[in-house]
Protein backbone atom coordinates (compact mmCIF):
# COMPACT_ATOMS: atom_id res chain seq x y z
CA UNK A 1 0.00 0.00 0.00
CA UNK A 2 2.85 2.24 -0.19
CA UNK A 3 2.10 3.64 3.53
CA UNK A 4 4.94 4.76 5.58
CA UNK A 5 3.40 5.61 8.64
CA UNK A 6 1.57 3.22 11.55
CA UNK A 7 0.18 4.52 14.72
CA UNK A 8 -1.47 2.99 17.51
CA UNK A 9 -2.68 3.93 21.52
CA UNK A 10 -1.74 2.89 24.45
CA UNK A 11 -2.75 2.76 28.21
CA UNK A 12 0.45 0.72 30.37
CA UNK A 13 2.74 1.16 27.24
CA UNK A 14 3.01 -2.42 26.22
CA UNK A 15 1.25 -1.95 22.99
CA UNK A 16 2.93 0.95 22.21
CA UNK A 17 6.35 -0.40 23.34
CA UNK A 18 5.60 -3.85 20.68
CA UNK A 19 3.66 -1.83 18.08
CA UNK A 20 7.51 0.12 17.95
CA UNK A 21 9.44 -2.78 18.05
CA UNK A 22 7.76 -3.92 15.32
CA UNK A 23 7.41 -0.31 13.36
CA UNK A 24 11.43 -0.17 13.18
CA UNK A 25 11.42 -3.65 11.98
CA UNK A 26 9.68 -2.78 9.39
CA UNK A 27 11.18 0.41 8.62
CA UNK A 28 7.98 2.92 9.80
CA UNK A 29 7.52 5.45 11.01
CA UNK A 30 5.66 5.27 14.54
CA UNK A 31 3.85 7.38 16.66
CA UNK A 32 1.82 6.33 19.91
CA UNK A 33 -0.92 8.02 21.71
CA UNK A 34 -0.78 8.00 25.10
CA UNK A 35 -2.77 9.74 27.82
CA UNK A 36 -0.90 12.49 29.80
CA UNK A 37 -1.15 10.84 32.64
CA UNK A 38 -0.31 7.59 31.78
CA UNK A 39 2.57 9.15 30.29
CA UNK A 40 3.67 10.36 33.84
CA UNK A 41 2.62 7.02 35.36
CA UNK A 42 4.28 4.65 32.95
CA UNK A 43 7.48 6.54 32.70
CA UNK A 44 9.87 3.21 32.13
CA UNK A 45 7.79 1.87 28.90
CA UNK A 46 7.77 5.67 27.40
CA UNK A 47 11.67 5.62 27.07
CA UNK A 48 11.50 2.26 26.06
CA UNK A 49 8.96 3.79 23.26
CA UNK A 50 11.40 6.41 22.50
CA UNK A 51 14.48 4.24 22.01
CA UNK A 52 12.68 2.43 19.15
CA UNK A 53 12.78 5.56 17.41
CA UNK A 54 8.43 6.32 18.02
CA UNK A 55 7.43 9.50 18.70
CA UNK A 56 4.55 9.21 21.96
CA UNK A 57 1.62 12.15 21.36
CA UNK A 58 0.71 13.25 24.43
CA UNK A 59 -3.24 13.33 25.25
CA UNK A 60 -4.64 16.11 27.20
CA UNK A 61 -8.08 15.64 26.00
CA UNK A 62 -11.03 14.04 29.14
CA UNK A 63 -9.63 12.34 31.70
CA UNK A 64 -6.08 11.60 29.94
CA UNK A 65 -6.22 8.08 30.18
CA UNK A 66 -6.38 5.29 27.84
CA UNK A 67 -9.70 6.01 26.28
CA UNK A 68 -8.80 9.36 25.47
CA UNK A 69 -6.00 8.00 23.85
CA UNK A 70 -7.79 5.67 21.48
CA UNK A 71 -10.48 8.51 20.79
CA UNK A 72 -7.34 10.90 19.84
CA UNK A 73 -5.46 8.05 17.35
CA UNK A 74 -8.52 7.08 15.70
CA UNK A 75 -8.76 10.93 14.72
CA UNK A 76 -5.36 10.99 13.87
CA UNK A 77 -5.90 8.06 11.72
CA UNK A 78 -8.68 9.21 9.81
CA UNK A 79 -7.25 12.36 9.00
CA UNK A 80 -4.11 10.77 7.64
CA UNK A 81 -5.53 7.17 6.33
CA UNK A 82 -3.96 8.03 2.95
CA UNK A 83 -0.17 7.31 4.06
CA UNK A 84 -0.86 6.03 7.38
CA UNK A 85 -1.67 2.24 9.28
CA UNK A 86 -3.40 2.10 12.76
CA UNK A 87 -3.12 -0.37 15.32
CA UNK A 88 -5.58 -0.33 17.66
CA UNK A 89 -3.65 -1.57 21.03
CA UNK A 90 -6.05 -3.77 22.39
CA UNK A 91 -9.42 -5.81 20.70
CA UNK A 92 -11.05 -3.09 20.59
CA UNK A 93 -12.70 -0.64 17.83
CA UNK A 94 -14.21 -1.98 14.41
CA UNK A 95 -13.95 -5.55 13.54
CA UNK A 96 -10.89 -5.93 11.58
CA UNK A 97 -8.55 -3.91 14.46
CA UNK A 98 -10.11 -6.55 17.24
CA UNK A 99 -9.03 -9.25 14.44
CA UNK A 100 -5.17 -7.83 14.00
CA UNK A 101 -4.85 -7.69 17.80
CA UNK A 102 -5.97 -10.88 18.45
CA UNK A 103 -4.53 -12.79 15.88
CA UNK A 104 -1.05 -11.29 17.30
CA UNK A 105 -2.09 -11.82 21.33
CA UNK A 106 -2.97 -15.55 20.34
CA UNK A 107 0.36 -16.39 19.67
CA UNK A 108 0.83 -16.97 23.45
CA UNK A 109 -1.96 -19.51 23.41
CA UNK A 110 -0.46 -21.34 20.68
CA UNK A 111 2.66 -21.71 23.34
CA UNK A 112 1.22 -22.26 26.38
CA UNK A 113 -0.36 -25.18 24.40
CA UNK A 114 2.84 -26.67 23.50
CA UNK A 115 4.24 -26.26 26.88
CA UNK A 116 1.37 -28.22 28.60
CA UNK A 117 2.09 -31.01 26.42
CA UNK A 118 5.40 -30.90 27.09
CA UNK A 119 4.74 -30.51 30.95
CA UNK A 120 1.99 -33.04 31.61
CA UNK A 121 1.87 -35.39 28.11
CA UNK A 122 -1.78 -33.94 27.84
CA UNK A 123 -3.85 -30.99 28.27
CA UNK A 124 -4.70 -31.79 31.84
CA UNK A 125 -8.44 -32.61 33.16
CA UNK A 126 -9.26 -29.46 35.63
CA UNK A 127 -7.52 -25.96 34.36
CA UNK A 128 -8.13 -22.50 35.06
CA UNK A 129 -7.31 -19.70 33.10
CA UNK A 130 -6.49 -16.49 34.81
CA UNK A 131 -6.23 -13.37 33.04
CA UNK A 132 -6.63 -9.56 33.60
CA UNK A 133 -9.01 -7.51 31.36
CA UNK A 134 -8.84 -3.86 30.65
CA UNK A 135 -9.55 -4.36 26.80
CA UNK A 136 -8.82 -7.67 27.03
CA UNK A 137 -6.21 -8.67 24.26
CA UNK A 138 -4.04 -10.58 26.63
CA UNK A 139 -6.94 -11.98 28.10
CA UNK A 140 -7.95 -13.45 24.33
CA UNK A 141 -4.71 -14.22 23.30
CA UNK A 142 -4.15 -16.26 26.47
CA UNK A 143 -7.21 -18.17 25.79
CA UNK A 144 -7.57 -18.17 22.13
CA UNK A 145 -6.41 -21.96 21.79
CA UNK A 146 -8.87 -23.11 24.67
CA UNK A 147 -11.94 -21.35 24.39
CA UNK A 148 -13.38 -24.67 22.31
CA UNK A 149 -12.85 -27.01 24.87
CA UNK A 150 -15.34 -27.64 27.52
CA UNK A 151 -15.72 -24.94 30.31
CA UNK A 152 -15.80 -28.12 33.03
CA UNK A 153 -12.17 -28.82 31.72
CA UNK A 154 -10.54 -25.40 31.32
CA UNK A 155 -12.54 -22.33 32.86
CA UNK A 156 -11.70 -18.89 31.42
CA UNK A 157 -11.38 -16.24 34.54
CA UNK A 158 -11.30 -12.85 33.32
CA UNK A 159 -10.18 -10.47 36.17
CA UNK A 160 -11.32 -6.56 35.96
CA UNK A 161 -10.24 -3.60 37.46
CA UNK A 162 -12.33 -2.90 40.25
CA UNK A 163 -10.66 0.61 41.42
CA UNK A 164 -10.11 2.03 44.63
CA UNK A 165 -11.65 0.55 47.52
CA UNK A 166 -13.28 3.58 48.77
CA UNK A 167 -14.17 4.75 45.36
CA UNK A 168 -17.32 4.58 43.10
CA UNK A 169 -15.23 4.31 40.02
CA UNK A 170 -13.77 0.98 38.07
CA UNK A 171 -13.12 0.01 35.06
CA UNK A 172 -14.96 -3.04 35.40
CA UNK A 173 -18.14 -3.18 33.04
CA UNK A 174 -18.72 -7.07 32.23
CA UNK A 175 -18.12 -8.03 35.94
CA UNK A 176 -19.81 -4.47 37.00
CA UNK A 177 -23.02 -5.33 35.19
CA UNK A 178 -22.79 -2.23 32.79
CA UNK A 179 -25.35 -1.74 30.02
CA UNK A 180 -24.38 -2.16 26.05
CA UNK A 181 -23.14 0.97 24.56
CA UNK A 182 -21.19 1.68 21.38
CA UNK A 183 -17.59 3.28 21.84
CA UNK A 184 -14.95 3.31 18.93
CA UNK A 185 -16.45 1.96 16.69
CA UNK A 186 -17.57 -1.44 18.12
CA UNK A 187 -21.12 -2.34 20.51
CA UNK A 188 -19.50 -4.07 24.08
CA UNK A 189 -20.55 -3.46 27.90
CA UNK A 190 -19.38 -0.05 28.57
CA UNK A 191 -19.35 1.89 31.62
CA UNK A 192 -21.66 4.92 31.04
CA UNK A 193 -24.52 6.96 32.21
CA UNK A 194 -28.35 6.78 31.10
CA UNK A 195 -27.90 9.62 28.78
CA UNK A 196 -25.01 7.31 26.77
CA UNK A 197 -22.08 9.58 28.19
CA UNK A 198 -18.98 7.61 28.67
CA UNK A 199 -18.20 7.69 32.67
CA UNK A 200 -14.68 8.34 33.79
CA UNK A 201 -12.86 5.48 35.08
CA UNK A 202 -10.46 5.02 38.14
CA UNK A 203 -7.66 1.82 38.42
CA UNK A 204 -4.02 1.84 39.59
CA UNK A 205 -3.02 -0.31 36.71
CA UNK A 206 -3.35 2.13 33.35
CA UNK A 207 -3.82 -0.83 31.00
CA UNK A 208 -7.52 -2.02 32.60
CA UNK A 209 -8.26 1.98 32.62
CA UNK A 210 -10.59 1.51 29.90
CA UNK A 211 -14.56 2.03 29.87
CA UNK A 212 -15.27 -0.21 27.72
CA UNK A 213 -14.18 -4.34 26.71
CA UNK A 214 -13.50 -6.31 23.58
CA UNK A 215 -16.69 -7.52 21.79
CA UNK A 216 -15.16 -10.77 22.05
CA UNK A 217 -15.03 -11.01 25.56
CA UNK A 218 -18.88 -10.00 25.72
CA UNK A 219 -19.89 -12.67 23.46
CA UNK A 220 -17.96 -15.01 25.90
CA UNK A 221 -19.73 -13.62 29.11
CA UNK A 222 -23.32 -13.89 27.20
CA UNK A 223 -22.73 -17.28 26.39
CA UNK A 224 -20.70 -18.08 29.77
CA UNK A 225 -17.92 -19.80 28.24
CA UNK A 226 -15.94 -16.90 30.60
CA UNK A 227 -16.43 -16.18 33.85
CA UNK A 228 -15.97 -12.37 34.81
CA UNK A 229 -15.25 -10.55 38.38
CA UNK A 230 -12.77 -7.58 39.76
CA UNK A 231 -10.07 -6.88 41.85
CA UNK A 232 -9.60 -3.05 43.57
CA UNK A 233 -6.08 -1.55 43.55
CA UNK A 234 -5.94 -2.36 46.83
CA UNK A 235 -6.36 -6.43 46.27
CA UNK A 236 -3.82 -6.03 43.43
CA UNK A 237 -1.14 -4.15 45.17
CA UNK A 238 -1.60 -7.23 47.84
CA UNK A 239 -1.35 -10.21 45.44
CA UNK A 240 1.71 -7.76 43.94
CA UNK A 241 3.60 -8.39 47.45
CA UNK A 242 2.51 -11.87 47.66
CA UNK A 243 3.64 -12.93 44.71
CA UNK A 244 6.95 -11.06 44.43
CA UNK A 245 7.78 -12.66 48.10
CA UNK A 246 7.14 -15.93 47.77
CA UNK A 247 7.77 -16.70 43.87
CA UNK A 248 10.84 -15.47 41.46
CA UNK A 249 8.14 -13.16 39.44
CA UNK A 250 7.56 -9.80 39.54
CA UNK A 251 3.80 -9.33 38.00
CA UNK A 252 3.14 -5.64 37.28
CA UNK A 253 -0.27 -4.34 38.41
CA UNK A 254 -1.98 -5.36 35.61
CA UNK A 255 -1.70 -9.00 36.12
CA UNK A 256 -1.57 -8.55 39.76
CA UNK A 257 -5.30 -7.93 39.14
CA UNK A 258 -5.48 -12.11 38.24
CA UNK A 259 -3.38 -12.70 40.71
CA UNK A 260 -5.41 -11.50 43.43
CA UNK A 261 -8.15 -13.52 41.82
CA UNK A 262 -6.01 -16.53 41.65
CA UNK A 263 -5.06 -16.23 45.60
CA UNK A 264 -9.13 -15.74 46.57
CA UNK A 265 -9.75 -19.01 45.15
CA UNK A 266 -7.03 -21.11 45.33
CA UNK A 267 -7.75 -22.77 48.90
CA UNK A 268 -10.87 -23.68 47.94
CA UNK A 269 -9.83 -25.77 44.68
CA UNK A 270 -8.94 -29.87 44.98
CA UNK A 271 -5.48 -30.71 44.53
CA UNK A 272 -5.62 -31.61 41.04
CA UNK A 273 -7.13 -28.61 39.82
CA UNK A 274 -3.91 -26.36 37.95
CA UNK A 275 -4.15 -22.75 37.59
CA UNK A 276 -2.22 -20.53 35.25
CA UNK A 277 -2.22 -17.17 35.12
CA UNK A 278 -0.87 -14.85 32.93
CA UNK A 279 1.97 -12.40 34.12
CA UNK A 280 1.78 -10.47 31.25
CA UNK A 281 3.53 -7.56 32.19
CA UNK A 282 6.54 -6.74 34.48
CA UNK A 283 6.93 -4.39 37.01
CA UNK A 284 9.68 -2.14 36.12
CA UNK A 285 7.14 -0.07 34.35
CA UNK A 286 5.45 0.49 37.79
CA UNK A 287 8.00 1.33 40.02
CA UNK A 288 6.98 4.68 40.88
CA UNK A 289 3.40 3.64 42.01
CA UNK A 290 4.72 1.16 43.86
CA UNK A 291 6.83 3.14 45.48
CA UNK A 292 4.38 5.70 46.46
CA UNK A 293 2.02 2.95 47.59
CA UNK A 294 4.30 0.53 49.16
CA UNK A 295 7.01 2.71 49.77
CA UNK A 296 9.62 0.35 48.59
CA UNK A 297 12.47 -0.06 46.44
CA UNK B 1 -45.07 16.64 0.15
CA UNK B 2 -41.78 18.39 -0.16
CA UNK B 3 -39.28 18.51 2.81
CA UNK B 4 -38.35 21.40 4.24
CA UNK B 5 -34.85 20.05 3.68
CA UNK B 6 -35.93 20.16 0.08
CA UNK B 7 -37.26 23.27 0.12
CA UNK B 8 -34.32 25.11 1.14
CA UNK B 9 -32.15 23.99 -1.11
CA UNK B 10 -35.04 24.84 -3.64
CA UNK B 11 -35.02 28.52 -2.73
CA UNK B 12 -31.27 28.78 -2.21
CA UNK B 13 -31.32 27.13 -6.16
CA UNK B 14 -33.72 29.82 -7.12
CA UNK B 15 -31.52 32.34 -5.81
CA UNK B 16 -28.45 30.90 -7.53
CA UNK B 17 -26.73 29.96 -4.34
CA UNK B 18 -25.62 27.39 -2.49
CA UNK B 19 -27.51 26.66 0.74
CA UNK B 20 -26.20 27.77 3.89
CA UNK B 21 -26.03 25.11 6.76
CA UNK B 22 -24.86 26.10 10.48
CA UNK B 23 -23.70 23.61 13.39
CA UNK B 24 -24.04 24.44 17.04
CA UNK B 25 -24.31 22.49 19.58
CA UNK B 26 -27.08 22.67 21.86
CA UNK B 27 -26.36 23.78 25.52
CA UNK B 28 -23.39 25.87 24.37
CA UNK B 29 -23.03 27.90 26.22
CA UNK B 30 -25.96 27.90 28.00
CA UNK B 31 -29.69 25.91 27.65
CA UNK B 32 -30.83 29.69 26.94
CA UNK B 33 -27.87 31.24 24.82
CA UNK B 34 -27.86 28.31 22.18
CA UNK B 35 -31.08 28.67 21.25
CA UNK B 36 -30.85 32.45 21.22
CA UNK B 37 -28.20 31.68 18.58
CA UNK B 38 -30.10 29.17 16.66
CA UNK B 39 -32.60 31.80 16.45
CA UNK B 40 -30.66 34.93 15.51
CA UNK B 41 -28.98 32.46 12.94
CA UNK B 42 -31.68 31.12 10.89
CA UNK B 43 -32.31 34.66 9.63
CA UNK B 44 -29.45 33.82 7.34
CA UNK B 45 -28.56 30.31 7.77
CA UNK B 46 -31.23 27.93 5.05
CA UNK B 47 -30.66 24.82 7.46
CA UNK B 48 -29.80 24.59 11.43
CA UNK B 49 -27.43 21.41 12.49
CA UNK B 50 -27.68 21.06 15.58
CA UNK B 51 -25.32 18.89 18.14
CA UNK B 52 -26.59 16.88 21.26
CA UNK B 53 -23.01 16.67 22.39
CA UNK B 54 -21.24 13.59 23.08
CA UNK B 55 -18.42 13.26 25.64
CA UNK B 56 -16.36 11.12 23.15
CA UNK B 57 -16.74 12.42 20.13
CA UNK B 58 -13.95 10.53 18.00
CA UNK B 59 -14.88 12.26 14.63
CA UNK B 60 -14.17 16.35 15.85
CA UNK B 61 -11.52 18.06 16.55
CA UNK B 62 -11.00 20.71 18.90
CA UNK B 63 -13.40 23.48 18.29
CA UNK B 64 -16.35 21.12 18.49
CA UNK B 65 -15.19 18.99 21.40
CA UNK B 66 -14.40 22.21 23.64
CA UNK B 67 -18.23 23.57 22.38
CA UNK B 68 -19.38 19.49 23.55
CA UNK B 69 -17.62 19.73 26.85
CA UNK B 70 -19.32 23.16 27.45
CA UNK B 71 -22.47 22.15 26.91
CA UNK B 72 -22.56 18.83 29.12
CA UNK B 73 -20.54 20.83 32.07
CA UNK B 74 -23.73 23.22 32.16
CA UNK B 75 -25.68 19.79 32.40
CA UNK B 76 -27.32 19.52 29.37
CA UNK B 77 -29.01 16.46 28.77
CA UNK B 78 -31.07 15.22 25.84
CA UNK B 79 -34.27 15.87 26.84
CA UNK B 80 -32.80 19.98 26.74
CA UNK B 81 -31.88 19.54 23.09
CA UNK B 82 -35.44 18.00 22.15
CA UNK B 83 -36.94 20.76 24.19
CA UNK B 84 -34.69 23.76 22.48
CA UNK B 85 -35.48 22.41 18.94
CA UNK B 86 -38.86 22.33 19.94
CA UNK B 87 -38.78 25.98 21.03
CA UNK B 88 -36.97 27.30 18.12
CA UNK B 89 -39.80 25.02 15.67
CA UNK B 90 -42.58 26.81 17.36
CA UNK B 91 -41.24 30.17 15.86
CA UNK B 92 -39.49 29.19 12.86
CA UNK B 93 -41.69 26.55 11.55
CA UNK B 94 -40.62 26.43 7.86
CA UNK B 95 -36.69 26.32 8.58
CA UNK B 96 -35.33 23.07 8.64
CA UNK B 97 -33.76 21.70 12.14
CA UNK B 98 -31.39 18.49 11.67
CA UNK B 99 -30.22 16.97 15.03
CA UNK B 100 -26.35 15.92 14.74
CA UNK B 101 -24.56 13.01 16.96
CA UNK B 102 -23.62 9.91 18.04
CA UNK B 103 -25.34 6.91 18.44
CA UNK B 104 -24.50 5.63 21.75
CA UNK B 105 -26.93 8.47 23.24
CA UNK B 106 -30.13 7.34 20.30
CA UNK B 107 -29.30 3.70 21.63
CA UNK B 108 -29.14 4.49 25.48
CA UNK B 109 -32.91 6.53 24.81
CA UNK B 110 -34.44 3.98 22.51
CA UNK B 111 -34.70 4.13 18.84
CA UNK B 112 -38.02 4.47 18.67
CA UNK B 113 -38.29 6.71 21.67
CA UNK B 114 -35.91 9.11 20.20
CA UNK B 115 -37.19 9.11 16.89
CA UNK B 116 -40.81 9.89 17.88
CA UNK B 117 -39.63 12.26 20.16
CA UNK B 118 -38.09 13.92 16.58
CA UNK B 119 -41.12 13.68 15.34
CA UNK B 120 -42.74 15.41 17.83
CA UNK B 121 -40.61 18.58 17.79
CA UNK B 122 -40.93 18.48 14.25
CA UNK B 123 -36.99 17.46 13.90
CA UNK B 124 -36.44 17.52 9.51
CA UNK B 125 -32.98 15.48 9.62
CA UNK B 126 -30.63 13.01 11.48
CA UNK B 127 -26.75 12.95 11.21
CA UNK B 128 -25.78 10.33 13.31
CA UNK B 129 -21.68 10.19 12.70
CA UNK B 130 -20.69 6.66 14.06
CA UNK B 131 -23.80 4.82 12.48
CA UNK B 132 -22.20 4.27 8.85
CA UNK B 133 -23.86 2.33 5.98
CA UNK B 134 -24.67 -0.52 5.90
CA UNK B 135 -25.59 -0.16 9.64
CA UNK B 136 -27.86 2.34 9.89
CA UNK B 137 -30.50 0.60 6.84
CA UNK B 138 -32.72 -0.01 9.62
CA UNK B 139 -32.47 3.21 11.31
CA UNK B 140 -32.78 5.37 8.06
CA UNK B 141 -35.85 3.13 7.37
CA UNK B 142 -36.99 4.08 10.78
CA UNK B 143 -36.93 7.81 10.40
CA UNK B 144 -38.11 7.63 6.90
CA UNK B 145 -41.46 6.13 8.42
CA UNK B 146 -41.17 9.01 10.19
CA UNK B 147 -40.97 11.78 7.42
CA UNK B 148 -37.23 12.59 8.73
CA UNK B 149 -34.43 12.83 6.95
CA UNK B 150 -31.79 10.58 7.50
CA UNK B 151 -28.14 12.10 5.68
CA UNK B 152 -26.06 9.28 4.96
CA UNK B 153 -22.25 10.14 5.13
CA UNK B 154 -19.75 9.81 1.93
CA UNK B 155 -16.07 10.42 2.31
CA UNK B 156 -13.12 10.94 0.24
CA UNK B 157 -12.18 7.08 0.78
CA UNK B 158 -15.82 5.68 -0.22
CA UNK B 159 -15.28 3.10 -3.05
CA UNK B 160 -17.59 3.63 -6.14
CA UNK B 161 -19.37 0.39 -5.30
CA UNK B 162 -20.00 1.58 -1.95
CA UNK B 163 -21.18 5.19 -3.26
CA UNK B 164 -23.65 3.43 -5.39
CA UNK B 165 -24.99 1.73 -2.70
CA UNK B 166 -25.42 4.42 -0.15
CA UNK B 167 -26.84 6.77 -2.68
CA UNK B 168 -29.38 4.54 -3.41
CA UNK B 169 -30.68 4.23 0.08
CA UNK B 170 -30.00 7.79 0.58
CA UNK B 171 -33.35 10.31 1.48
CA UNK B 172 -33.09 14.02 0.34
CA UNK B 173 -29.30 14.60 1.02
CA UNK B 174 -26.06 14.00 1.41
CA UNK B 175 -23.36 14.82 3.12
CA UNK B 176 -19.67 14.81 1.72
CA UNK B 177 -16.50 15.19 4.12
CA UNK B 178 -14.71 17.17 1.76
CA UNK B 179 -11.05 15.68 3.30
CA UNK B 180 -9.46 13.15 5.71
CA UNK B 181 -10.01 15.29 8.49
CA UNK B 182 -11.32 15.32 11.70
CA UNK B 183 -14.37 18.31 11.88
CA UNK B 184 -12.28 22.09 12.29
CA UNK B 185 -9.30 20.42 10.37
CA UNK B 186 -7.38 23.02 7.95
CA UNK B 187 -8.67 22.32 4.26
CA UNK B 188 -5.84 20.88 2.67
CA UNK B 189 -7.57 19.40 -0.19
CA UNK B 190 -7.71 22.24 -3.37
CA UNK B 191 -11.66 23.33 -3.80
CA UNK B 192 -10.81 22.40 -7.52
CA UNK B 193 -9.98 18.92 -6.16
CA UNK B 194 -13.01 18.60 -3.60
CA UNK B 195 -15.91 20.15 -6.74
CA UNK B 196 -14.21 17.09 -8.54
CA UNK B 197 -15.52 14.11 -6.39
CA UNK B 198 -18.44 16.10 -5.88
CA UNK B 199 -19.66 15.75 -9.22
CA UNK B 200 -19.26 12.79 -9.10
CA UNK B 201 -21.62 11.78 -6.35
CA UNK B 202 -24.06 14.45 -7.96
CA UNK B 203 -24.20 13.62 -11.18
CA UNK B 204 -25.30 9.90 -10.00
CA UNK B 205 -28.52 11.31 -8.98
CA UNK B 206 -29.10 15.02 -9.84
CA UNK B 207 -32.48 14.61 -7.55
CA UNK B 208 -30.18 14.39 -4.44
CA UNK B 209 -28.64 17.37 -2.86
CA UNK B 210 -25.19 16.56 -1.82
CA UNK B 211 -23.75 19.09 0.67
CA UNK B 212 -19.93 19.89 1.16
CA UNK B 213 -18.70 19.76 4.98
CA UNK B 214 -15.43 19.91 7.19
CA UNK B 215 -12.64 22.37 6.54
CA UNK B 216 -15.08 25.36 5.48
CA UNK B 217 -14.75 28.83 7.14
CA UNK B 218 -14.87 32.49 5.98
CA UNK B 219 -11.98 32.16 3.87
CA UNK B 220 -12.89 28.91 2.08
CA UNK B 221 -16.83 29.34 1.60
CA UNK B 222 -16.69 30.61 -1.51
CA UNK B 223 -14.19 28.56 -3.51
CA UNK B 224 -16.83 25.85 -3.35
CA UNK B 225 -20.26 27.83 -4.23
CA UNK B 226 -20.69 25.42 -6.63
CA UNK B 227 -21.84 23.07 -4.12
CA UNK B 228 -25.45 22.63 -3.18
CA UNK B 229 -25.19 23.44 0.50
CA UNK B 230 -22.10 24.11 2.55
CA UNK B 231 -21.79 23.54 5.97
CA UNK B 232 -19.61 25.35 8.57
CA UNK B 233 -19.66 24.05 12.15
CA UNK B 234 -16.51 24.38 13.97
CA UNK B 235 -15.71 28.18 12.48
CA UNK B 236 -19.10 29.07 14.33
CA UNK B 237 -17.92 26.85 18.16
CA UNK B 238 -14.80 28.78 17.74
CA UNK B 239 -16.49 31.97 17.41
CA UNK B 240 -18.63 31.06 21.04
CA UNK B 241 -15.33 30.10 22.82
CA UNK B 242 -13.86 33.40 21.53
CA UNK B 243 -16.64 35.60 23.01
CA UNK B 244 -16.80 33.80 25.99
CA UNK B 245 -12.91 34.43 26.44
CA UNK B 246 -13.59 37.79 25.41
CA UNK B 247 -16.45 38.04 27.70
CA UNK B 248 -18.87 39.33 24.89
CA UNK B 249 -22.25 38.21 23.56
CA UNK B 250 -21.90 35.18 21.75
CA UNK B 251 -24.93 35.54 19.73
CA UNK B 252 -24.12 39.00 18.30
CA UNK B 253 -20.49 37.45 17.22
CA UNK B 254 -21.89 34.36 16.18
CA UNK B 255 -24.46 36.04 13.99
CA UNK B 256 -22.23 38.44 12.30
CA UNK B 257 -19.49 35.62 10.86
CA UNK B 258 -23.18 33.39 9.65
CA UNK B 259 -24.15 37.06 8.20
CA UNK B 260 -20.69 37.25 6.42
CA UNK B 261 -20.83 33.20 5.12
CA UNK B 262 -23.78 34.36 3.36
CA UNK B 263 -22.90 37.14 2.10
CA UNK B 264 -19.43 35.59 0.58
CA UNK B 265 -21.73 33.09 -1.08
CA UNK B 266 -24.23 35.14 -2.74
Amino acid sequence: MGKKYIVGDTGAGYAGKMLSMAAKKFGLKCKIFMGAKDIKRQKPNCDAMKKNGAEIIPVYSGSQTLVDAVSECMRYWVSNCDNTHMCVGSTVGPNIFVKICGWSTAQISRELKVQLKSQFKKIPNKIKLINCVGGGSSAYGFWSEFIDYNKKQIELIGVEAGGPEKSKLHAAPLSRNAKIGILHGAASYLCQNNEGQINDTESISAGLDYPGVSPIHCFLKDTKRARYTNATDEEALDAHVMVTKYENLNPSLEPSHAFAEAIKIAPKLSKDTIIIVNSCGDAKKDRDILKERLGKK
Amino acid sequence: MVSLINQAFEKAKSEKRPALLTYTVAGDNTKKKSLEILKSISNYADICELGFPHNTPIADGGQIQTSANRAIKNGIKINDVFSIAKDFKKLKKTKPIILMGYYNMIFQYNEDKFLNKCKKVKVDGLIVVDLPYPENKKFAAKCKKRGINFIQLVSPTTSSVRLKKIIKDSHDMLYYISMLSTTGGKLKVSPRKILERYSKIKNQNKSKNVVIGFGITEKTIKSLKKADGLVVGSAICKEISNSIKKRQNPVTNVTNIVKRLKNKIK
